[in-house]
């Protein structure tokens, strides 16, 4: 009778844990100063890009920080707490402006930050397209949570990328399509808004899900039920797969409030509207195969006739998805990334090797699959430490991650 | 929702405590309710029908303390939803969906007075969803655990018989919704030891 009493107890306390979090959002350019400036010419913005040791503001981000254009953002990638700062921007005069909010990627605190490049601190020779300047300095303050920014923050120029880095080819892939929704990241896991907002965090490409309805239409969606964790209240609930495409189509509103997206109007969307290199298409379920390489094969070829750096591989995470990737004609041919073992990657002719980070950095696998033609990224990677070490002592080709700011910091501060 | 909870939780240990009865007689009891069910959720659907068919049995053992234990199933309807002329992206269309569950709980009831019984129970419940789109139709299920909490008045008929009323809370965890059910409830001892 104890044991039931303490069961039910159990039972109870369990339905009392409450997992909401509420995140501040910070109040950014509520002037509307930004749309009195003009907006900063495409070939003037890589000159900003380099490392910056932190003058003021070092409780905020650390000592150094990464400054790196992703599209029409300014991302700062810091060291601590795996900050990062997303700006808006635009320049009057010879100033150059910015507005945006900082957030850590380990935590939900965040706030608004403003920045100023003055004239004479580097503004005027960034705007003027000249690369020998003689010095950088973004002066400005960051505020918590819903505060005016008011805090000093400041950062000094320190060096330029290395070559290392500017020559490389590493991948940063973030997990489902930029981030979960774990990570309060204000847009839902594996939607077009959250691909649309990937690269701000640093990503050169993405992983995302992929299954199939009830009348054969592939769709991005992670679990196997229609869940609160994914979704918002609805009419239905059960198995995912258990739908037709019109039916989640209309009646699933994602957890954010976005439609829940087509394979491909996420891929189009990729190929169209962004500067993503790589797609990862995690495939959960077999029924998805046959869909996805016929989907995956006619972007990729639109890829090649826009002339666009963008390779969408199938990933094969498991060994059922593995024997009907073998069964599909002309798989040799089809790009894959393969999770499972070097000897499945070669039968399935693999252009990608992704093990498992746990199973450590593997130099010696990650040369062998190089002399073979192929890549290797590892998978999903999420701590500091390790993401430094793996970046500074193994030699894959892509890190897939939940926190791409991390990475990216890491990254482009190596010498 | 979070203090009904811990109301819940301090109920169940405090009246856990409470002496014992002086009656040694053991019994198994049936207990079958019926009656309305009102679901409670933040859905904005305006033309979703919220009222629906409340049904639970019990069978209970009663030992010598003033708690008992048993096993509930039953059924609840929690909404339905028809709709002609929704206006989708796809075209227009009617819908119709509804939802109802089945419990296989473990459930206590302790008698705080006499004929005046409160009921926790806990455990599984058996979520189906059924309905009609664009032609297609609608079915799936799935599972989700929850719990239920509620008072019950009986007058007893004779020594085996009871006749009375209940007003049930029930919480589904998946769904993060609740209903509130109002039941008659006939209870009979048909083992006694």
């Amino acid at each position: 009778m104890k044991k039931i009493l303490i069961l039910f107890i159990s039972l109870l306390l369990f339905y009392s844990c409450d997992n909401e979090v509420d995140i501040v959002t910070p109040v950014v350019d509520a002037s509307g100063f930004l749309d009195q400036t003009y907006p900063l010419p495409e070939n003037v913005k890589p000159i900003m890009e380099g490392v910056y040791e932190v003058t003021k503001g070092n409780e905020l981000l650390g000592d150094q920080v990464v400054v790196k254009w992703n599209r029409d953002r300014l991302s700062i990638f810091a060291g601590k707490n795996g900050g990062y700062l997303v700006l808006e921007s635009g320049y009057l005069d010879s100033v150059i402006f910015f507005m945006g909010y900082w957030r850590y990627s380990t935590n939900t605190e965040t706030g608004a930050v403003t920045f100023y490049i003055p004239a004479n601190e580097g503004g005027s020779e960034i705007l003027s397209g000249d690369t020998t300047f003689t010095t950088i300095k973004f002066i400005g303050q960051y505020g918590n949570g819903n505060e005016l920014a008011a805090i000093p923050l400041t950062l000094k120029y320190k060096r330029p990328f290395s070559q290392e880095v500017l020559q490389g080819n590493f991948e940063i892939l973030a997990h489902r399509g930029g981030g979960r929704n774990s990570d309060y990241l204000g847009v839902s896991e594996n939607s077009i808004e959250m691909i649309n907002i990937s690269e701000r965090f640093g990503t050169t490409g993405i992983e995302i899900d992929a299954r199939l309805t009830r009348d054969g239409v592939p769709f991005l969606y992670h679990d196997s039920d229609i869940n609160l964790r994914l979704c918002q209240k609805s009419l239905i609930w059960g198995n995912v797969e258990d739908f037709t495409w019109e039916q989640l189509r209309t009646l699933i509103t994602l957890r954010n409030g976005e439609k829940i997206p087509s394979l491909r109007e996420a891929l189009e969307f990729t190929l169209e509207h962004t500067n993503l290199q790589v797609v990862w298409l995690d495939t959960k379920d077999v029924d998805v195969v046959a869909e996805s390489i016929e989907l995956l094969t006619e972007i990729n070829e639109r890829a090649v006739l826009m002339g666009r750096d963008l390779k969408i591989y199938l990933g094969i995470p498991a060994d059922d998805i593995y024997t009907k990737f073998l069964e599909q004609p002309n798989y040799l041919n089809v790009p894959s990334l393969c999770e499972l073992s070097i000897d499945q990657v070669r039968e399935a002719n693999s252009k990608i090797w992704a093990p498992r980070w746990t199973q450590g950095t593997q130099t010696a696998n990650v040369q062998q699959m190089h002399s073979e033609g192929r890549d290797a990224y590892t998978w999903t990677l999420d701590d500091a430490n390790y993401i430094e070490q793996f970046i500074n002592e193994g030699e894959f080709d892509g890190i897939l991650t939940n926190y791409p700011t991390i990475v990216s910091y890491y990254h482009y501060i190596q010498q | 929702m979070q203090s009904i909870k811990i109301i819940m939780l301090v109920g169940l240990i405090s009246f856990a405590i409470l002496p014992q009865s002086e009656d040694k007689t053991y019994s198994l009891s049936a207990e079958v309710g019926l009656g309305y069910s009102r679901y409670f959720t933040t859905m904005d659907y305006s033309e979703l029908n919220k009222n629906g068919f409340s049904g639970t049995v019990r069978i209970m053992w009663n030992p010598e303390h003033l708690l008992s234990i048993g096993l509930e199933t039953g059924y609840q309807s929690l909404y339905s939803f028809d709709i002609s002329g929704y206006e989708t992206e796809f075209g227009s269309t009617n819908i119709s969906a509804s939802m109802y569950s089945v419990p296989i709980f473990i459930v206590f009831s302790m008698k705080v007075i006499p004929n005046l019984k409160l009921t926790a129970g806990s455990g599984a419940y058996l979520l189906y969803n059924s309905g009609e789109f664009f032609g297609d139709e609608l079915s799936s299920s799935q599972i989700s655990i929850g719990g239920h909490a509620g008072i019950s008045y009986t007058y007893p008929l004779n020594n085996s018989m009871a006749i009375g009323g209940e007003l049930l809370y029930s919480y589904f965890s998946k769904l993060q919704d609740q209903t509130v059910a109002l039941q008659v409830l006939f209870a009979y001892d048909f083992l006694k030891w």
